[in-house]
Parts: C-alpha cells; structure tokens; sequence
C-alpha cells in the first residue's frame, strides 16, 4: 500500500498532525478549554469563507481570515456578555454557530460546494506537498514553544494571579497561546475538517490524563497518542473503505473509551485488593 | 523556622496611594508604614477595598497616584520579595501538580523559565518543606489535600522564592479550627523569623489574636496602628456599629 504516494502523504500528514494536535491536546486539557475551542474551529470557516470572499483562497488569506474571525467573535461575545445578564458561554455559543452558518451561505455563494465540504469534513488525502511541509513547520512550531514555555504555561493555567506576581506576561502566554491553538486548527482544518478537528486537539490529552498526573508526560504522551492513533484511522480507513477523517476520530475516540474502560477495572481491582489483602 | 529572614528591619511604606476601576475610587489617601517582624491585618466592609490593596501590593493592580515604597525605593522594583497567595479555593482543585512542584514555582523568578533547577534551587525547595512540616505530602496532588494543607503547600512556595513580605487573601476562609491554629502558629513563626505578614482578614474577633497591626479601609483610611488600639478606637465601632461584619 505504502507505493501509494498519495495514501503516503495522508500517512505523513497523520503522525505530524496528529502528534502537534496530541501535543496541543495537553495545553487544551490543561487550560480546560475544550468549549472555547469548538468556538474557535467553528470560527475559522466563516474567516476563510470570508477571506476567499474578498481576497480568494491561498493559505495565507485562510490563516488571516480566520485569525480575525476567531478574534472578532471572542471579543464580541466578552462585549455582548457584559452588557448583558447572558454568560459568556451562551453568547460565545450564539456567535459562532451563526458565524459557522454565516460561512456556509458565503461558501454557497462563491459555488465553492467541494471546497465547502473539505473544510467541513477535511480530506486528508487530497493534502498537498505544500500543505504538508506548513504542518510540519506549524508543528515544529507548536512543540518548541509549548515545551519551552511549559514552566509559565502551567503556572498561568493553575493560579493566574500568583504567575503574574511570579513575574509570568500572563495576557502574553494567554493570547500567545490562543494565537498557537489558531495555527495549529487550521492545519488540520484541511485533513479532518473543522467539526472534526476538535476530536482530534481535545481527546489525547484527555485520555493520557486518565493514567498520569505529570504535566510534563501529559504533553509527550498526548503528542505520541494523537499521532499513533491517526495513523490507526487512517490504515482502518484504508482497509474497511470508511472516510479518512471520521475513521480517525472515531479511533481515538474508541482509544478513549477502551482507556477509561481499563482505568475504571485497575481502579476497582485495586479497590478490591485492598479490602482483600490475601 | 529556618534562619533569619530579614537581617535589617526593612519598611513598607504607602504614602497618599489611590486606586481606581475605571471613574470609580475604590482606594484613596492610604497612608501607613510597617515593618517587617509584623502581622498586618487589613480589615473592612465588603468592598471596601481589601483585595484592591493586596492586589496593588501584589503587583496584580496598577495604582492610580501616590507611592509605594520597599526599603526606600519603589516596591515595583522588588518584585521577588513579594509573595500574593489568593483565597484557597480560587485555583484548579484537580490541576495535574504535586506539593513539590507547586513550591518548586517559587524558584521561576530565579532560575527564570528556561534555566534547570541548580542544586541550590533544589535545596531551597526541600528546605521550605521540611520548614512548613508538610515532607509527607510532598509527592500527594494537591487535591488530596485539605485546605489547610494546601496553605502550607503555598506558603512553603513563598518560602523557596525567598520572599520578605507575604501577603494572603482571607487566609482563615474555609479551614477547619485545627487548620486555623496551625496557620495562625505558622503566620506568627514567620514575622518572628523577619517576614512581614499582611492579610486580608473579616472576623472582627479574632483581628487581635492573629495580627499585631490592623489597618481599616473602606476606600480611604479609617484607622491604622496596633490592632489592639485600632480595635477599640471610636473609628472602627462607628463604622462597623456591631462587632462582626
């Protein structure tokens, strides 16, 4: 199978974006910012929808149309909120679905339907060689700042008030890290497609933290598991004829299930040693 | 305790300092001066401004005007020496972090964020332990701890960032009478030891038990001086009118 240059590529694709989204999946996990992001996907395909509106479509109109989308409405959901008795959840919730559907009548619009459907469900198999070397140094990016700045990272995430005392640029680190989660969504908006897209930066890290409370081993291993299991949606994909994105999911959702599954009987046997020593 | 923490009396000093949020005055015209070896508490209503003026202190809050000085100089210069605990129950009760590496934080604004932890850094962490008595939780989560432990947790931070001055917000909130007595014991050990000591503080009752200086906001300055003074000084029962608030 592996003469398939293409199936190589979405193979490639699946262990850098899957690592750079386990990894990411830590910072999320750590951040507990998993509602915020499914906001922030939902918001890049309004911006790019918007930006190919304006300017047409090229990775760098994508990335800028959907860095000022995401801005745009997380601004205007903390304005909204506060000039309201609504919580921040519910206006960020009514903005970027509107904002999603927004994006899908421009996309209309622009006869774009194929295009539509890509950056909804992703294909990872139609990823080019461009498209691949921007995951990769997207990536690279990603995992050399999130492990350089991991001693700030953490102290932000766990007492913003203290890391500010402690000398942390804490608005810095925050938006620096939005700003990373942003770059990192939009690689992979292309291979699994911005609903999917949160499976993929959320479920590692979730699952790694099922077994270990180091925040270190949490990023390392979330980095290995998203790109281990990608690859295994992408072979099942292959060899049971599913869709690529969806397989990949699914797999590590399954992952997951099966982890929490071994936690809850290593939990109840230790339990019950315990009790029963002999 | 371990040894001296202040080898010279070292003063903090606020002279005509006012803060604001946006048009409205939440501190204005402090003015006081205390020492290190001290316990302060800062009393008052509910939003008289008690977190504003820790915040200040904590570096967290700009203030508007006036000048806040450490040792003669701008606080803002002495940043490491000022360790902020919030109130116990405002971080993430299941965060992924361990006792040791919650003091160990205390030793970021020295090694800064990059650099590996010296032997030295290494020895002020245990030290700070070993001091705050908590050696058998040092490797326990922090949600298996109760909330007294978890202000120890913190305190031996403040102690591995060698910080003189510590400031708590409502550091009694939510601790069980045991808790209570153990922090008041560690609070005490630390001004004798040369730390000054300023807290955030509601119950009237206890003011002068916990604390040997008291200043009372409530945006301006009502009174400031010997907690046992300012207690029963005309200022304070005619702001309060009852004994507890």
């Amino acid at each position: 199978m592996f003469e398939l240059t293409l199936f190589q590529r979405a193979f490639f694709a699946c262990l850098v974006i899957g690592f750079t989204n386990g990894y990411a999946s830590a910072y999320v996990l750590i951040n507990r910012s998993p509602l915020k992001l499914t906001a922030l996907s939902h918001s890049l395909l309004p911006g790019i929808a918007l930006a190919t509106l304006l300017v047409g479509l090229s990775v760098m109109s994508a990335f800028t149309g959907a860095v000022f989308m995401a801005i745009l409405i997380g601004m205007f959901s903390i304005l909204i909120a506060r000039q309201t008795k609504l919580s921040q959840d519910t206006t960020l919730s009514i903005l970027y679905t509107g904002a999603f559907a927004g994006g899908i009548i421009i996309l209309n619009y622009l006869g774009q339907t194929q295009e539509l459907e890509q950056w909804i469900l992703g294909n990872i198999l139609g990823l080019t060689n461009t498209d691949l070397t921007m995951s990769f140094v997207i990536g690279l990016l990603a995992v050399i700042l999130l492990t350089l700045f991991q001693r700030p990272i953490l102290l932000t995430a766990f007492q913003p008030d203290v890391a500010e005392t402690l000398g942390v640029p804490v608005r810095v680190i925050n938006y620096a890290g939005f700003a990373l989660l942003i770059l990192v969504l939009v690689t992979t908006l292309q291979a699994v497609g911005c609903i999917l897209a949160i499976g993929l930066i959320v479920t590692p890290g979730a699952t790694v933290r099922l077994f270990t409370n180091r925040p270190r081993l949490i990023f390392i291993a979330s980095g290995f598991l998203g790109s281990i299991g990608s690859a295994m949606g992408l072979l099942i994909a292959y060899y049971l004829g599913f869709p690529a994105a969806a397989s990949i999911v699914t797999t590590l959702t399954i992952i997951f299930l099966l982890s929490w599954s071994l936690k809850a009987l290593l939990t109840l046997t230790s339990k019950t040693s315990k009790k029963n020593p002999l | 305790m371990s040894a001296d923490c202040c080898k010279h009396q070292h003063d903090l000093e606020f002279r005509n300092v006012s803060a604001h949020y946006g048009n409205m005055t939440v501190l204005s015209d402090i003015n006081f001066s205390v020492s290190c070896g001290n316990r302060l508490a800062i009393i008052g209503p509910n939003g008289a401004g008690k977190s504003t003026l820790l915040r200040i202190l904590a570096g967290i809050k700009k203030h508007s005007s006036g000048d806040i000085l450490w040792q003669q100089q701008p606080l803002s210069q002495w940043s490491k020496e000022i360790a902020y605990l919030p109130q116990v129950d405002t971080h993430q009760q299941d965060f992924p972090i361990t006792v040791r590496e919650i003091v160990a934080m205390g030793r970021y604004p020295r090694v800064s964020f990059w650099r590996k932890f010296s032997a030295e850094d290494h020895e002020k962490v245990e030290s700070a332990i070993e001091v705050m008595e908590i050696a058998d939780l040092a490797d326990r989560q922090i949600d298996q701890l109760s909330g007294g432990q978890q202000q120890r947790a913190f305190i031996a931070r403040c102690l591995a960032q060698e910080a003189h001055v510590i400031l708590l917000d409502e550091p009694f909130n939510g601790l069980d009478a045991e808790s209570r007595t153990h922090l008041a014991h560690t609070l005490k050990a630390l001004s004798d030891n040369g730390h000054l000591i300023i807290a955030s503080h509601h119950n009237l009752d206890t003011v002068t038990d916990l604390f040997d200086h008291a200043l009372v906001v409530k945006q301006g300055q009502v009174a400031f001086g010997n907690s046992v003074e300012v207690m029963s000084s005309p200022e304070v029962s005619n702001l309060f009118h009852c004994k507890h608030f």
